[in-house]
């Protein structure tokens, strides 16, 4: 629980912070709503020489449309993504997944762009992110570029950031015509636990409001990454949306998944809560999707 | 007692409540003192190793480092809460020879900053030969184990200079490798009864260990005073007993040590042992001649001071056919950890709350405590109360099934009433068992819920979740024999009519401080805001047991209410002499004083207090105290249960309504209706607090809570994985206290605080059985077990009882 | 290496040389000297070290106090106003809503944002709310009820007259 001494920077623009983080490398931490960070900093997992303060840098935060899209800066407070109304209206299951991430005190404090960068499997923001197709961008030493956001984790705690890379932002087209998401999880405790499954769906339905357009499904915390479940999504493609594609699809989920054992449960246990869950989610996500048209 | 009450038995605010919405209170951690350093603990990170070589010197070069100690200044040291002739002390305030646990205490540094003071640890290097180790208390036993304690402790203990007997150890039983302790307690004729018993049912019970989580972390200040005087601020829960320990192991005086009054953020067991880095806070002040700090980490906090034992229980019962117990053989085993902590005593103990409550005419109890290398296991709210009744109600509700019959009905076959003579000889003055079991049926619509015999569960099913009942009882003592082994109170009064109370309890959240100035008040004829209180410092009160073993109503409260007679005697003498009459014609009511029906005859207490000091120079100042276990002068034997223990047993019955959703396994406790036996609830809304708490916190253990080890490691130590109730958790409470009165107690009172804890494990593990006939029988009821169980169900849900 | 940095706290201001490591919390009470806000896990699991930031509840163990300036920092001591409790202090004191003390200050912080951003918060909400504040005395029953006497619009009524 000491913090062991660093030095302090709080750059101003965006490349200052960018050629900071690259000049000392893996002696570097960003610091933004540090509610990951300094857990880390006092566990003395993380004794960087240097820590970097991106809350000053201008253009990070944020939510606004732009041209069908909703562009998140990475400073956006999760408490911002739950109250939101513009999220809360075009991505419930963003707003759903902020809800339960720690106490009101920590949502004030962290970040989307921290959660999405601590890369836990069990991020609270990234399967919602990721059932809206999230675009992610970065600055770096060779300037901007993006990825979908599937594309960012690499590992428990790893994702594809090269040295120096800070992530600005996200960017998510808004939903199209009669499309429903949702976002549930399981865990011991209703809130202040860490999940031991969650889900995020996102269903579209053509113009007969019945058949199955487009399909997401996306697991956190059974898999070393939030995982899409890929086959389960494909099964829902093309179906009329009932209670039975929905159980059938849950089942292809939770094969899919790869859920281990630890101190929070068990292998089986969460691989029966993935199917669960997806069900349920589904249920709850269609008759959104009814309603949007 | 007709005379009506005017303070005691009514809900007034608490005295500390103003410094505590504040923020003013002040606990340890708050104590600033100039000069102060930081001490930080260097902690063993092996489950058993041994000690080839510490190395201190590159800490010791440290700039800001002014002070390093190992285990060889603290080699004469060896204390424990257990220091018995049977059961000699068997632990070091730092490491000796070896390490038996991760987290056991290797040195300490004291330095200028915390961040010196955890560089300065990074620098101490230790040598360890890495030993095999042992986790599992069976295996543990095993011959080929490896031995944890090596040599057998010799030397004298502290209870042989409190005047227990120096009786041999030796035991053929403690051969066994490992065992820490042993109790074997017999009565009646067993086997016979079993033999003529209609039925009989063996099971097994598994308890998790469980953490305090006192929210306040243990922490300690220290500053030797050059003259000779220890000052201490520690988080405790018995001023008096620390006090002694401290000066045992520091050699010095008793008075030369002093504790500082400090509020206490939770204690809930946790925080009555004397734990080492207390003594290491003393010895780097002494060593620095500077105050020191020692606050621990939340992870220090789960890992080494003290857990809930993990509990083996077997259970055969024997009942007749209409239902009441025949015959037990109860057989517990518990994991010990490194050291003895309280093992044998919780294993007396599970005896203990056993007997008070059913009737059980012929009983074999065996306990086995065992050590291991898991961090060690201590008192915690109830102490021992939760796995024992946990196991003995969840097969009472098991042998109620199998022989047809309602729980609640069984219960109230053997519950015991008033009157009744314990096995060891107390006595139940007071016992109001039958009324808090059937209040709390007939308030919690026990029979409607239940369903009659013969219905569907599945009647009671909204989607996947279904509501079941269960019912549990329990029993706390009310104080038991244990250092200072007395009480003792002072009542001042003042010219202006007020009083002064100076005791030595601890207010740790139990509402003390308000429940003892209101005996005060009550007993003086003066209101609550007449009273101060001076309490928790050994300097300026007189001893008191402390705030554990529950007897702060009864036995506190008792002297005090003593003290404040003799103040009130001391004044009415005064008052007699100036308002012409005899003592036995004045009343005080409202702080005057008045010759009875005279109220042309009166004055005020400050007006007597004056003309006392004029006439005489006395000021008016009485005194009182009392003994536990008035008239008896032997100590109860832990190892074989015989001798008295306590003056009065608090009782709780609790009918636990649960919702169980089938497809996750999840458990929500959704209402709770608690009837408890406290007697004359001093302050009604603090007894109500203090069941709510308790409740919770049973709540907890059924459901969630779990210290998860591997390989004798604690694998979450923090309160994101080890889950206590939160606000979302709480449930809808119901109940209050049936009408009792206990003789022994300050205007009939009680223990309330710890006993309810226990009662809320079964009662919750009978709803989730009642709800959908799945038995969870290893504590906690996660849902992971109950799916499972769920799934191994051959059958459709089950048929009622 | 140290920091000057300067802190508004409760209304005053606090010019510091601190080292940029240091939290919030500890600043608060080992530099400023406001020992009412306490740490309980160090680690943002217990909400005991609440504060609020311009009005909104955060947990100070997980902040920087150098990252904590040019805001308005509100801890327990803050409360009282001439020596004349808050009212939601004084609805915890008349409803018995607290016990050791120790996560009382941050409760009561968290109470009062809620509140505030909600005079008439429905049960489920005020349990919501304080998820993040853990109590292991009271089991919440007089915590809740101490917060539900103080909706309705009677926490404003009552500090209006204050």
């Amino acid at each position: 629980m000491t913090i062991y001494p660093f030095e302090y920077f709080e750059p101003k623009e965006l490349e200052e912070a960018s050629s900071a983080f690259f000049e000392h490398g893996s002696e570097a931490a960003i610091l933004a709503g540090g509610t990951d960070l300094l857990n880390m900093l006092k566990a003395n997992i993380l004794k960087p020489k240097v820590v970097i303060n991106i809350k000053g840098v201008p253009g990070l935060s944020g939510i606004e449309e732009i041209d069908g899209e909703l562009q998140l800066g990475t400073l956006t407070s999760i408490h911002d993504l739950e109250t939101s109304k513009i999220i809360q209206e075009n991505f419930p299951a963003l707003s759903e997944a902020a809800s339960f991430l720690g106490s009101i005190q920590i949502r004030f404090l962290a970040t989307v762009g921290g959660n999405i960068c601590r890369a836990a499997p069990s991020a609270e923001t990234a399967p919602p992110l990721m059932a809206y197709d999230a675009q992610v961008y970065m600055y770096g030493p060779n300037g901007e570029r993006s990825l979908p956001l599937k594309e960012f984790f690499s590992g428990p705690g790893q994702t594809v950031l090269a040295e120096g890379e800070i992530l600005t932002k996200f960017k998510l087209p808004i939903p199209a015509l009669r499309s429903g998401s949702a976002y549930l999880r399981h865990s011991i405790r209703q809130l202040m636990d860490l999940a031991i499954v969650n889900v995020a769906v996102s269903l579209t339905l053509d113009e007969d409001s019945e058949t199955i357009k487009e399909a997401r499904i996306v697991l956190g915390a059974v898999a070393p990454t939030p995982m899409h479940a890929s086959a389960a999504e494909k099964e829902l493609i093309g179906k009329p949306a009932t209670l039975e594609i929905f159980e059938k699809a849950a089942q292809t989920a939770a094969q899919e998944s790869k859920p281990i054992s630890d101190v929070r449960s068990t292998q089986d246990y969460r691989r029966a809560m993935v199917q669960l869950f997806t069900r349920r989610a589904l249920e709850k996500a269609l008759p959104r999707a009814a309603q949007k048209n | 007692m007709t005379t009506e009450l005017k303070v005691v038995g009514k809900s007034l605010p608490r005295v500390d409540a103003y410094a505590k919405v504040t923020g003013q209170a002040e606990f340890t951690m708050d104590v600033n003192l100039p000069g102060m350093l930081y001490g930080k603990i260097l902690r063993s990170p092996h489950p058993h190793a041994r000690i080839k070589n510490i190395d201190t010197s590159e800490a010791e070069k440290l700039n800001g480092v002014l002070g390093v100690i190992t285990g060889k200044d603290t080699k004469d040291m060896r204390y424990a809460f257990v220091d018995t002739p049977r059961y000699p002390a068997d632990q070091y305030p730092l490491a000796q020879d070896k390490v038996r646990y991760i987290g056991d205490e290797v040195a300490a540094v004291a330095a200028v900053n915390p961040e010196t003071a955890q560089a300065a640890l990074d620098l101490i290097k230790v040598e360890y030969e890495i030993l095999p180790a042992v986790f599992d208390p069976y295996e543990a036993m095993k011959p080929d184990a490896p031995t944890i304690h090596d040599a057998e402790i010799q030397g004298d203990s502290i209870w042989e200079e409190w005047g227990a007997e120096k009786t041999k150890k030796s035991d053929a039983n403690e051969k066994v490798n490992n065992v820490s302790g042993r109790t074997v307690i017999t009565y009646g004729d067993p086997d016979k009864a079993f033999a003529e018993s209609h039925h009989i049912r063996e099971d097994r019970f598994e308890t998790a260990a469980t953490a305090h989580c006192a929210l306040e972390p243990h922490a300690a200040v220290a500053h030797y005073d050059p003259a000779g005087q220890m000052h201490l601020w520690l988080s405790g829960m018995g001023i008096y007993y620390k006090r002694y320990v401290l000066s045992k192991v520091l050699e010095m005086p008793t008075s030369q040590v002093r504790l500082h009054k400090v509020y206490i953020g939770g204690a809930f067991g946790g925080k009555m042992d004397v734990y080492p880095y207390e003594i290491c806070a003393a010895l780097l002040s002494k060593k620095t001649g500077r105050p020191v700090k020692i606050e621990l980490t939340r992870g220090e906090v789960f890992t080494t001071t003290r857990l809930r034992f993990p509990t083996y229980i077997d259970i055969k019962t024997g009942v007749s056919k209409d239902g009441k117990i025949l015959s037990q053989h109860i057989r517990t085993v518990v994991n010990n950890g490194g050291y003895r902590g309280t093992g044998p005593v919780v294993i007396y103990l599970f005896h203990g709350w056993t007997a008070p409550v059913y009737r059980v005419k012929n009983m074999r109890y065996e306990g086995i405590s065992v050590w291991t290398n898991i961090p060690v296991g201590g008192p915690q709210r109830g102490h021992g109360a939760p796995q024992i009744r946990f196991a003995i109600d969840s097969q009472l509700d098991m042998i109620a099934e199998d022989i047809g019959m309602d729980p609640a009905e069984m219960m109230l076959k053997n519950v015991r009433k008033i009157g009744e003579t314990l096995p060891n000889g107390d006595v139940l003055n007071s016992c109001g068992l039958i009324d808090c079991v059937t209040q709390a049926v007939e308030l919690s619509d026990w029979k409607e819920k239940r369903g009659a015999p013969g219905s569907d569960r599945t009647e009671r099913k909204n989607g996947s979740i279904v509501r079941g009942v269960g019912i549990s009882t329990t029993t706390m003592i009310s104080g038991a024999p244990y250092y200072p082994f007395a009480s003792a109170g002072i009542v001042k009064l003042h010219d202006d009519g007020a009083a002064t109370l100076i005791s030595g309890v601890v207010e740790m959240g139990q509402g003390a401080e308000t429940t003892l100035s209101q005996i005060v008040a009550e007993e003086l004829g003066i209101s609550l805001d007449d009273v101060r209180i001076v309490a928790g410092d050994t300097e300026q009160s007189p001893i008191d047991m402390g705030s554990f073993l529950s007897g702060g109503a009864t036995v506190t409260g008792a002297a005090i209410r003593l003290a404040a007679a003799d103040a009130k005697r001391q004044l009415l003498e005064v008052a007699s002499e100036r308002l012409d009459a005899m003592v036995e014609e004045l009343d005080i009511s409202d702080g005057i004083v008045c010759v009875r029906d005279r109220p042309d005859r009166c004055m005020s207490i400050g007006d007597v207090v004056n003309y006392s000091v004029k006439k005489t120079g006395d000021p008016i100042i009485g005194h009182g105290s009392r003994k536990i276990l008035s008239g008896t002068s032997r100590y109860p034997s832990l190892a074989k249960g015989t001798g008295r223990w306590t003056d009065a047993y608090g009782f709780n019955a609790q009918v636990a309504e649960v919702e169980v959703d089938t497809e996750t396994g999840q458990v929500k406790l959704v209402r709770a209706t608690t009837f408890h036996d406290c007697g004359t609830p001093l302050n009604p809304q603090i007894v109500a607090g203090q069941v709510h708490g308790c409740v919770s916190t049973g709540q907890g253990q059924a459901l969630m809570e779990e210290i998860v080890y591997d390989d004798g490691r604690v694998l979450n130590p923090t309160f994101q994985d080890y889950r206590l109730p939160i606000t979302l958790d709480t449930p809808e409470t119901a109940g209050t206290e049936v009408e009792s009165f206990e003789p022994a107690g300050p205007f009939g009172a009680k223990e309330v605080g710890e006993g309810v804890v226990a009662q809320t494990l079964a009662a919750i593990a009978n709803a989730v059985y009642d709800a959908v006939g799945v038995r969870i029988t290893t504590l906690p009821i996660t849902p992971q077990k109950v799916l499972a169980a769920l799934e191994n169900q051959k059958k459709p849900p089950k048929n009622n009882k | 290496m140290k920091l000057l940095i300067s802190l508004k706290v409760n209304g005053q201001t606090h010019d510091l040389a601190i080292a940029p490591h240091h939290t919030l919390l500890g600043v608060l009470r080992e530099e400023v000297g406001l020992t009412g806000t306490k740490r309980g896990c160090d680690d943002g699991d217990c909400g005991t070290c609440t504060v609020l930031i311009d009005g909104n509840p955060i947990t100070s163990c997980m902040l920087l106090a150098v990252d904590a300036q040019e805001k308005e920092i509100t801890t327990i001591e803050g409360l009282a106003v001439n020596g004349q409790l808050h009212p939601v202090q004084q609805a915890f004191i008349d409803h018995g809503g607290l016990q050791c003390g120790f996560c009382t200050p941050g409760v009561i912080l968290t109470a009062k944002y809620l509140l505030e951003q909600d005079p008439a918060p429905t049960d489920e909400q005020i349990r919501l709310g304080l998820a993040g504040n853990l109590c292991r005395c009271t089991g919440y029953v007089l915590i809740l009820e101490a917060i539900s006497a103080s909706r309705d619009g009677k926490m404003q009524k009552a500090e209006a007259t204050r």
